[in-house]
């Protein structure tokens, strides 16, 4: 017994000398209380005391000052969570390959309103796939686009493209139909990482029906993975080295990868299945659920072909911290200018989807801007923040929010599945960050 | 003079780039012509939409379709069951497939003209039990294997023979093989170099032929007899066809692909 505890001491004492080294501010100093962050923190130990989830990282920031960050519970066995752990953000990549294409835009060399086939021809004369009334003697028929696909339907998600895990959250036979013919096409959704160029993928995606005339519904899927590619097509550059060059290094984000760097690998958080009352287990192998098929092992990859816009990236609390400020600043960073006011304006305005919800993560009153979801109106079941807040989340558990009006970032990184368990922990989350401010 | 500069002057102000800026955007699909559209599923390397010919197959049919003046525009797709859409529910001119055996098309509309007849074998990973793979042209000898196939195809006879059955698309079923998730898969040779040298060259040689061929894979054209056109399109491919084999075009193209040591009177024979 007295060797275990030697053994965790040494251990603990190892990480911790490892550790970041960022002095979050007193919270009174940018009119948070102190008092009620450590709520947050009793909420989340209470998660962990339950076996909920493992650990976490949670990192409140105002006016530009982190006044919170804290690790707990474990990132592994044996293994106590670090402000620099790293997690698989998963979707929380895709405002950054938002960012990437509106890099494109400020470059002159795109627009948001260019078809997406003038750059990716495979997505000229595409089809929708309609059903067909049920009596018919042929389930469905495919149509002609109304339009073509733009890229500004990519990002805000009014494409038409799919993911196949959709069809277990809104199952429904179009859905399944079109989803059939991306099983048989070997597409994936990216969370696991095939053995195949993005490139590859994308131009079979393109030549498979729509689920909905571009423009005409919002539907989360494959549309960011489809922008990555286009990254690479419009810029000449594979789309890791873009994201590398272009936003990783002037934001000093130096923990944020597409595939993890040896010498970190240590650092990488487990994955961990939990049934929400109290049977939590270390993933070890893929996890396979009707359609949704999620790959945490593929993180220990330090090289390969697939990179996903949508789903590849691996970061800490503290570099999406730094990609958020740079949006909450409307763009600049420690005196690095990475996008214009204007972009970031245009990336979070609220009118982008039209009359459509942004429904996945939130309820109604939630729209889509070029990235990232929206709070549009307080008339909807919101809890919490204000209207302008915006926010997306991660498969494995991760969750991003920025409120421009309080100038607040609120980040909360966990690796635990199954994803649909932890709304009312992320809801309370945001509630608890925002009720601390107390100025 | 002074009038026509002034009438000039006119015409370019109500023509200036600020003045179509708010007009509706045009998408470039609008132009492109939808008759006589032919469709294909990608089977590398006969057809292929990223090589330059885009494929053996393709490059024999497009070949006599240029030859005989016979107008289309072929649309690769990933899928099959995309391309057995088209069949049925639409009327394009035609469907290339490279293996008839497998596409279901209702004959009553359907005008197939073989261009290329192809060996098929079975092939296993020097990993995955080679020797345990002598199938001796029985599939009774392959119980309790199992068969990577591609989604939609025939299994019948594999799952008769007490055989399991693993779906998925051809480059992933080679992958698969080296993996030992499956333990043999079925293509011409062609594809199996192809596949595997693209994937990795140096575990190329690690795939094992197994003896005797499997069957074959007859690739060719199918003419859609509800299509205006379809007829007569067929007729003159049939023609065309003839004087791309005795131009001794035909056969340089399949040494193009296939290799100088190619036998073209033997695979002629066939067609």
């Amino acid at each position: 017994m007295k060797k275990v505890y030697h053994l965790l001491a040494a251990l603990s004492l190892a990480y911790s000398s490892m550790a970041l080294a960022i002095e979050p501010v007193k919270p009174e100093s940018v009119g948070l209380s102190s008092m009620r962050l450590d709520r947050l923190s009793q909420v989340i130990d209470q998660h962990i005391a339950q076996k909920k989830i493992a650990g976490a990282v949670t990192l409140v920031a105002r006016k530009g000052k982190i006044a919170y960050l804290q690790p707990s519970g474990l990132a592994d066995i044996d293994k106590p969570m670090q402000a620099d752990t790293i997690f698989r953000i998963v979707s929380m990549t895709k405002p950054l390959t938002s960012t990437a294409i509106m890099l494109l835009y400020e470059q002159g060399k795109l627009l948001p309103s260019d078809p997406v086939a003038k750059y990716i021809p495979e997505f000229q004369n595409q089809k929708v796939l309609e059903m067909n009334p049920e009596d018919s003697e042929f389930p469905y028929k495919l149509v002609p686009v109304k339009r073509d696909v733009t890229i500004h339907d990519l990002l805000t998600h009014t494409s038409g493209l799919l993911y196949l895990a959709s069809t277990g959250w809104f199952p429904n036979d179009k859905r399944e139909q079109v989803v059939r013919f991306y099983r048989e096409a070997g597409i994936t959704d990216g969370f696991c990482r095939p053995d195949e160029t993005i490139g590859d993928m994308v131009k079979r995606l393109a030549k498979l029906p729509l689920y909905a005339q571009p423009g005409e519904e919002w539907e989360y899927g494959l549309s960011a993975d489809v922008l990555g590619y286009l990254v690479e097509v419009v810029s000449d550059m594979k789309f890791d080295q873009f994201v590398q060059t272009q936003i990783f290094d002037p934001l000093k984000m130096q923990d944020s990868h597409f595939y993890i760097p040896e010498n970190k690998i240590s650092r990488l958080s487990a994955d961990w299945n939990s049934d929400w009352k109290g049977s939590l287990e270390r993933v070890t192998g893929p996890l396979i659920d009707g359609d949704l098929a999620l790959c945490p092992n593929d993180a220990y990859a330090t090289s390969g072909k697939y990179l996903s816009g949508g789903a590849s990236v691996l970061s800490t609390a503290y570099d999406y911290y730094r990609f958020a400020q740079m949006l909450l600043n409307k763009g600049e960073l420690d005196g690095v200018r990475l996008l214009s006011r204007k972009t970031v304006e245009l990336m979070t305005a609220t009118n982008h989807i039209g009359e459509h919800d942004a429904t996945l993560l939130h309820s109604h009153g939630w729209k889509f801007g070029l990235g990232f979801a929206i709070q549009e109106d307080r008339s909807h079941n919101v809890d919490s923040g204000d209207i302008g807040i915006f926010e997306w989340a991660g498969y494995y558990s991760t969750r991003f929010s920025v409120n421009p009006k309080e100038q607040t970032i609120t980040i909360f990184l966990s690796q635990t599945s199954p994803f649909g368990a932890h709304f009312g922990l992320w809801d309370k989350i945001t509630a608890l960050s925002t009720s601390a401010i107390a100025d | 003079m002074k009038s026509t500069h002034k009438f000039i002057s006119l015409i370019v102000v109500l023509f200036s780039a600020n003045s179509f800026a708010t007009g509706p955007r045009v998408a470039p699909s609008l132009f492109v012509a939808d008759t006589n559209i032919m469709y294909a599923q990608e089977y590398s390397p006969f057809i292929s939409s990223s090589s330059e010919q885009q494929g053996l197959l393709f490059e024999l049919i497009n070949g006599v379709l240029k030859a005989e003046d016979i107008p289309g525009t072929v649309n690769i797709l990933p899928t099959k069951s995309m391309v057995q859409y088209y069949f049925s529910q639409e009327i394009p001119l035609a469907i290339i497939v490279h293996d008839f055996g497998q596409m279901k098309a209702d004959n009553s509309k359907a005008m197939f003209i073989p261009v290329l007849d192809l060996d098929k074998y079975y092939y296993a990973y020097q990993t995955g039990e080679a020797k345990a793979l002598d199938w001796a042209g029985k599939l009774s000898h392959l119980k309790g294997k199992t068969y990577g196939a591609n989604k939609g195809e025939d299994v019948s006879a594999y799952k008769q023979a007490g055989i399991n059955i693993k779906y998925a698309r051809t480059p992933a079923l080679v992958k698969q093989l080296q993996q030992g998730k499956i333990d043999f898969i079925g293509m011409p040779e062609a594809t199996l170099n192809d596949l595997s040298k693209q994937q990795s060259p140096e575990q190329a040689p690690l795939f094992i032929k197994m003896m005797p061929k499997a069957g074959n894979m007859l690739m060719g054209i199918i003419f859609n007899k509800n299509h205006t056109e379809g007829q007569l399109a067929a007729e003159k491919f049939k023609l065309g066809l003839k004087k791309l084999i005795s131009s001794g075009q035909y056969q340089s193209i399949l040494r193009k692909h296939l290799g100088a040591n190619i036998v073209t009177d033997e695979l002629i024979k066939r067609i």
